[in-house]
This record gives structure tokens, C-alpha cells and sequence, in this order.
């Protein structure tokens, strides 16, 4: 009796890598590995080799173990190029068993398991950092050097204002520069702010990246008082202390790039659908913190915070609650602009002098005049 | 030691030439593979598309049998995954961040920023075809049989190069140039390609394509015309409509109809394209075919236009049911999630955020959801109506020297190429 006789209990066709020539062998699943029966063609088939033994732990196969196998091509690490090919589902259970780790689930899983691991990291990081107030987007605008925000705050003005003429009234432009001047000086920022008004009917306010802000016609039509566009003036100069322009901009930049690693470079327009509306859910904090910054600034100017209230009430009930599409930047929902409209009114109650006379305020309220407008 | 069992079945038979059977083995489970990868996927926030396009590749490399033994895919994830990594550095990031840069320092309107999007669409025709000619040798290098590699040699740059200046040369002759570019780099293809140690040949000209390609050619015209001829009348008579009834004042509805014109005849002219098209790509496709040659072997094919009109339609709609089924899904979960919460969006505004974030990559995504399903079809079409013909020396192939590129095709992830 011999113990180690080999009785193979499957058939298969076992390749050497060395040429495309294939021969049938007997094929076993033994304690430690695959065990194949292969014949020597040089031996002349008298007295046939030991069988040849796969360890299970080195072995890979063409397509992962499942339970709807019908076969299974395996390979061992040890032999490259050798392959056994076993037409058989019962073959390839029994291997499943013998080799776990072989199977659709292990395999997909050991690939997953890092990723899904990393997905989760950045989700806590990105959790961490929205609940401490961190914006990456941010820190990165502030490292940018003024000569690239300048460049960037012309180019923004240029592309919103495209086709609305810049109204230029010397007069009202006069009153204007009085007003900036006196606001910018109390903002304090590293530079003096710059501010232009659009032929536009719309009523709204910009901020943009080195300091720029453009007005409306529409936004200083629909005003009462010089005040309340000091107040409109001193929130957009509170963005702009703030970076929030430049952020926007880092953010839609890091998320183009994001979206494109995410969806394999094919993301196309879709992506620029969703990245719109990613941009859209980030601008709540920085609209109190624009209004923290208006408040400061108004107090350093001592101009009356009520003007801004004032401007938010009146819109307030105009836009019938403030939920429409045209509602201006200095008037967006988050937070509430009721809310919004009694911290400014709580702020008050230091002393304050008009920002403009009656003779200025007139002529900044004509400072389009001359411009043949268009209805809008 | 004694062996007085003689070992059964055992038979070498790779020494003679002998013809070879191509067939083709249905893989089970593929929508359980497609709905695994989309939402590993998800939860990997996109990395696990490498991995799950490998395992697809797998399964679809096995399905294809010569000689009812299958063919091996041997890529990994990791390889397509530190490819597209590697082009995402250097090509995409620098188009991005070039192309912003231009955007600052000239503005937004300038010519400048044209001239860097006229720039951009030269370099990503040119990288193209570098993109596909790497590709292919990427998953040459990646598919076995019996062990035995197969591969492309020859270089990307000049495969590039010649898709290159071979598409400028297409609006010169009208188009009519397309058959003999398509032969021209499908000759470069297929006598760069090796299995093992054997070249493959081919020996075709593109002068009998130029039959369909005509069909195709004067067949476009016709749509080209009658498509400019029915939009020039809706829209002549909508206007006329619109001018007696409003004087010229276009309301809402007579806009709508002319979208829905415009739009419609256009679905149809392109329809109409595709179809005809197909008939063409089944003659190139079979042309190819009879005309490359391995070690006095040749292929049969017998596509018909009908067919791949047939393959385009299931697949269509199988695309379509992926994307429909997916919206289904984030609807019942968003449903699911209100009742079990019993709140109103306004209430939770942090989850109404990053739910329509979810909803958002879902949507997005959700058009490659059975794309596993939609592959198969069209690799068992092809198999199944495809023959070898003629004997190959098995016994005297042997392993060949190239071990293929290092990492995968990360270009023609990049833009696009192909859905494999």
C-alpha cells in the first residue's frame, strides 16, 4: 500500500507558459495545495512524476471563486506563465473552501477596504474642519500673492459687468470716492477699497477678489438714504476683508479638480452641474461673518448701522419674504435676514454722522445719469 | 516509490497544427457585479472604479474561450488606478490650472483664452491617439492564453502622430478619407500586435470599404438636407404663425414647439446617422477581419448592420433602465429617510445638504450603473459572429520578451476612448 498514490478527482488542462501547447491532467485538492497530475513528456509516460503542488496561499485565478462558478483558471505566483484550467463548479467550490481568499467577496473587499477607509478619513477630516471653522479654500486664498488677486478682481468685474456700462457722473462719482474713502479707511484693510457702479437695474451688490466692489444702479435707485448704501458698501468691504471672493474662487477651482479625480477625468458638463450647487451650500457663515465685519466697520466710521437694516427691511418685504431668485447677495437667507436686520439695529448706539449731504446723496443717486440706459 | 495507478487522461496535444474554436460562455451575475461596483464606488467617494473595471475586464476576458479554454486578463486596479494618477498630474491638472491662469492674466474674453482652447483641442487630438495606441498595449500585455501573453510593440508616439495628421487630413476630403485612415491605423495596429513570440498581419486596403463607405457618405447628405429642409419649415411656418398672431412677438408656447422641432428632427436625423453608420462599421469591422492574418490563421466575421443596430438599441435601453433605476433608488431612500425621521427638509438643513449631495453622485454616476452588462452584450455579439479560420502551430509559440507597459492606460481614461 502506498499512501501517497495519487488519485486525481477532477480533469483540467495545464499550460507551462513556455509555449501555447496545453495537455490534460489530473487534478486534487490535497492538505496544503493543488496537486496535478502531469506526465512527463519526456518520461515516456512509464513511470509518471510526483505530482506537481500548488500551495493555496500563492495562487490567483483569472476571474474571483463564486457560487455560480462553472470553472476556474488558477495560477501560481512560483510558476509564471503555468496555468490549470479545471472545468468544473464543484472543483471550484471545493477550491473556494480550500482558498477563501480567492473568493468575490475576500477579493472584493481586500481592493475596497483601503479606499472605503480613506473615504471615511475624509469625511471625519472634512466633518472636523467645517465644525472648527477651517476652510482649506481659505487658507489657500490667503497665501495668494495681491498682484494675482488684483489680476483675478479685474477679470471678475470685467465678466460680471460684461455689456453695462460704468457710471461715471463726476459729482456722484466724487460723492462716491467720499464714501469709500471714509469706509475704507475704517475697514483697515491692507489695501484701499475700489469701488465702481454698473448700469444695471438690478438691484445688487459684488464683491470681488482685491478689493473690488461693484454696485448697481438698480441697488442705489431703490435706496433711501446715503447711509443705507454706506451700510450695503461696508457688508461687501466686509467680504472682501474676509477673502470670501478669492475663497470662492480656490474652492471652485479645488472642486473642478476634485470632481475630475473622482469621476475618472469623463465627468464632463453633469459635474459642473453638481459643482454649482456644492458652491451654493457653502455661502452661509460668510454672511455673518461679512455682516461682523460691516458692523465694525461701521462703528469705526461711525456711520449709523440702522441704514443697513433699514435697506434689508424694506427689500425684505418687497421680495414678499426673500425667497426669490432675485434676491441681492446682502440679503441671502442664511441667516435669516430678519435676524440679520436686528443685530445691526442692536449695534447702534454710539454717535454718528451722515456719510454724505443732502447735496452729495442727490448726486450720487444721479451718478448713471448721461448713460443711455438699457430697460433691463 | 511505485505508481502502479497509471494517472488517467493524460494526452499532450499542442505538438501539431491545428485550427481553433472561438466561443463564448455567457458570464453569470453580472448585475449583481454592476450593482456591487456602483456602490463601492460610492462609499470609496469614485477610487473603487480602477478596481471595479478590472473585475468586469475578468470576467469578460473569461467569458471569451478558444478552444473551450479561456482567455486570462492579468491587469490590476492598482495599475489603472497609478496611471490615471500619473496623467491626472501631467496632463489634466496643467490644462486645468493653465487654462485658469490664461483666464486671470487675459481675462475671461480675450483671444488669448482662445487661442489656449485652440491649443488644448491639438493636444488632446494628438494625445488620443498616443492614449489608444497605449491603451491597447496595456490590455494586450494584460491578456493571456494558456499562460502565453500577447502584446503591442512598436511606438505610441508614432501611432499617435499619424492619428494625428491623418485627422487633419479628413475635412479636406470631405471625409471621403476615413476608410484609408481607419485601414492605415488599424495596419499599424495589427502588425505591431504579437501573441507570445508570433506576429500578427494585415493585408488590407481600404479600396473595398470605399463601396459602403459611399452608401454611408451620400446617405449623410441626404439626412444633412432633408434634416436643414424640415427645420427651415417649422420654423418659416412657425414663424409666419407668430407674426400674424402676435406680430412677431414669440409666446411661450409657439418657443416650446420649436424646441421640441428643432430637437426632435434632430434626434431623428441622428438616429438615422447611426443606423446607416452601422452598416458601414460592420464592413469595416468584418473587412478588418479577412484581412489579419496569425501564423496562417485568419478571422471570419460576419457582423451585419442590422445586428449592431440591434446592440445599440438593447443597450440603449439598458442604459437607460440603470440611470432610471437608480433615480427610483435615491427617491425611495430620501422618502425613507423623511418618514423615518418625520421631519421636513427645513428642519434638518444639514441633512437635506448632504443627502442632495448623495442624490447629486448618484444621478451623476448612475449612467455607467450597468455599463458591465451593456460590455457583454456587445463583446458576445462580436465573438459570437467572428471564426477563426486556418491552423496555428500551438506547440511552437512561445513566450514573448515584452512584458507590456508598466502602468495602465491612464490617457485614454482620461479623455474618454473607449467603454472597456
Amino acid at each position: 500500500m502506498h499512501s501517497d498514490a495519487f488519485q486525481p478527482s477532477f480533469e483540467g488542462r495545464f499550460s507551462d507558459g513556455v509555449s501555447a501547447a496545453s495537455e490534460t491532467v489530473g487534478v486534487r485538492l490535497g492538505k496544503g495545495g493543488i496537486e496535478i497530475g502531469r506526465r512527463n513528456p519526456d518520461a515516456g509516460g512509464a513511470s509518471p512524476p510526483a505530482p506537481l503542488v500548488w500551495p493555496y496561499g500563492a495562487l490567483a485565478v483569472a476571474q474571483p471563486l463564486a457560487a455560480h462558478s462553472i470553472d476556474v483558471l488558477v495560477s501560481y505566483a512560483h510558476q509564471p506563465g503555468a496555468t490549470l484550467f479545471v472545468p468544473s463548479g464543484t472543483f471550484a467550490r471545493a477550491l473556494a473552501e480550500a482558498a477563501p481568499q480567492l473568493t468575490v467577496g475576500a477579493e472584493r473587499w481586500r481592493h475596497a477596504r483601503p479606499w472605503v477607509l480613506a473615504a471615511a478619513l475624509v469625511g471625519l477630516v472634512a466633518a472636523l474642519a467645517a465644525l472648527g471653522g477651517l476652510t482649506p479654500a481659505r487658507t489657500v486664498a490667503g497665501f495668494l500673492p495681491d498682484k494675482i488677486r488684483v489680476k483675478l478682481g479685474e477679470q471678475t468685474i470685467a465678466a460680471m459687468t460684461e455689456g453695462k456700462a460704468k457710471c461715471e457722473a463726476p459729482a456722484g462719482r466724487a460723492a462716491l470716492d467720499l464714501m469709500t474713502r471714509r469706509l475704507s479707511d475704517a475697514a483697515g484693510g491692507t489695501r484701499p477699497f475700489d469701488v465702481v457702479v454698473a448700469d444695471w437695474g438690478l438691484v445688487n451688490a459684488f464683491a470681488a477678489p482685491g478689493e473690488r466692489i461693484v454696485l448697481t444702479r438698480g441697488l442705489i435707485a431703490q435706496a433711501d438714504s446715503a447711509d443705507e448704501v454706506a451700510g450695503v458698501l461696508a457688508h461687501e468691504m466686509g467680504h472682501g476683508l474676509e477673502l470670501h471672493p478669492e475663497t470662492g474662487f480656490v474652492r471652485a477651482i479645488g472642486l473642478a479638480a476634485a470632481t475630475e479625480l473622482m469621476l475618472g477625468g469623463g465627468g464632463g458638463t453633469m459635474a459642473n452641474v453638481g459643482l454649482i450647487l456644492v458652491q451654493i451650500a457653502y455661502t452661509r457663515g460668510a454672511e455673518t461673518e461679512a455682516d461682523t465685519q460691516a458692523i465694525r466697520i461701521m462703528k469705526e466710521a461711525r456711520v449709523a448701522p440702522t441704514g443697513l437694516a433699514q435697506f434689508f427691511r424694506r427689500l425684505l418685504k418687497k421680495e414678499g419674504g426673500g425667497k426669490s431668485l432675485k434676491v441681492p447677495d446682502v440679503l441671502s437667507t442664511h441667516p435669516p435676514s430678519e435676524e440679520r436686520a436686528r443685530r445691526m439695529e442692536a449695534s447702534a448706539g454710539y454717535a454718528t454722522t451722515p456719510i454724505l449731504t443732502d447735496q452729495q446723496w442727490k448726486a450720487l443717486k444721479a451718478i448713471c445719469a448721461g448713460i443711455k440706459s438699457d430697460p433691463d | 516509490m511505485a505508481n502502479d495507478q497509471p494517472l488517467p487522461h493524460q494526452q499532450a496535444t499542442g505538438g501539431r497544427r491545428r485550427a481553433l474554436r472561438l466561443d463564448w460562455v455567457q458570464p453569470i451575475g453580472l448585475l449583481g457585479l454592476s450593482i456591487a461596483n456602483y456602490l463601492l464606488r460610492l462609499v470609496t467617494l469614485g477610487t473603487y472604479h480602477f478596481w471595479g473595471k478590472t473585475e468586469v475586464r475578468r470576467r469578460l476576458w473569461s467569458a471569451v474561450r478558444l478552444d473551450d479554454e479561456p482567455l486570462e486578463y492579468t491587469g490590476t486596479g492598482r495599475e489603472l488606478f497609478v496611471g490615471f494618477l500619473i496623467v491626472f498630474a501631467l496632463v489634466l491638472l496643467p490644462i486645468l490650472l493653465g487654462g485658469v491662469a490664461v483666464a486671470i492674466l487675459f481675462g475671461p474674453q480675450s483671444p488669448a483664452l482662445a487661442i489656449y482652447q485652440l491649443l488644448l483641442y491639438v493636444l488632446i487630438a494628438l494625445l488620443i491617439g498616443i492614449g489608444t495606441s497605449r491603451a491597447q498595449r496595456y490590455r494586450l500585455s494584460r491578456t493571456r492564453w494558456r499562460g502565453i501573453r500577447m502584446g503591442l510593440v512598436g511606438s505610441s508616439w508614432r501611432y499617435g502622430w499619424t492619428y494625428f495628421w491623418t485627422l487633419l487630413v479628413l475635412p479636406f476630403t470631405l471625409g471621403w478619407a476615413t476608410p484609408w485612415r481607419a485601414t492605415r491605423l488599424q495596419r499599424m495596429l495589427t502588425d505591431d500586435m504579437r501573441f507570445g513570440d508570433r506576429p500578427f498581419r494585415f493585408t488590407g486596403s481600404s479600396g473595398p470599404l470605399y463601396g459602403p463607405f459611399a452608401i454611408l457618405w451620400l446617405g449623410a447628405l441626404v439626412i444633412l438636407v432633408v434634416t436643414g429642409l424640415v427645420i427651415q419649415l417649422g420654423l418659416t411656418n412657425l414663424g409666419i404663425a407668430a407674426i400674424a398672431a402676435k406680430r412677431g412677438q414669440l409666446d411661450s408656447a409657439t418657443i416650446a414647439k420649436l424646441i421640441v422641432i428643432v430637437y426632435g428632427v434632430l434626434a431623428v436625423a441622428l438616429l438615422a446617422y447611426s443606423v446607416l453608420s452601422a452598416f458601414y462599421r460592420a464592413a469595416q469591422f468584418n473587412h478588418f477581419a479577412a484581412h489579419t492574418f496569425f501564423e496562417g490563421a485568419t478571422f471570419r466575421a460576419s457582423t451585419t448592420g442590422g445586428g449592431l443596430v440591434w446592440i445599440a438599441i438593447g443597450n440603449f435601453l439598458i442604459w437607460l433602465a440603470g440611470i432610471v433605476a437608480a433615480l427610483l433608488a435615491v427617491f425611495a431612500v430620501a422618502v425613507g429617510l423623511g418618514l423615518a425621521l418625520g421631519t421636513s427638509p427645513e428642519q434638518t438643513p444639514v441633512l437635506t445638504q448632504a443627502f442632495s449631495l448623495l442624490g447629486i453622485a448618484v444621478i451623476i454616476t448612475a449612467a455607467g450603473l450597468l455599463s458591465p452588462i451593456i460590455q457583454a452584450r456587445t463583446t458576445r455579439y462580436l465573438v459570437e459572429r467572428m471564426e477563426i479560420v486556418g491552423e496555428v502551430p500551438l506547440a511552437e509559440i512561445a513566450q514573448g520578451q515584452d512584458q507590456g507597459i508598466r502602468r495602465g492606460e491612464g490617457l485614454a481614461e482620461a479623455f474618454d476612448i473607449d467603454a472597456f
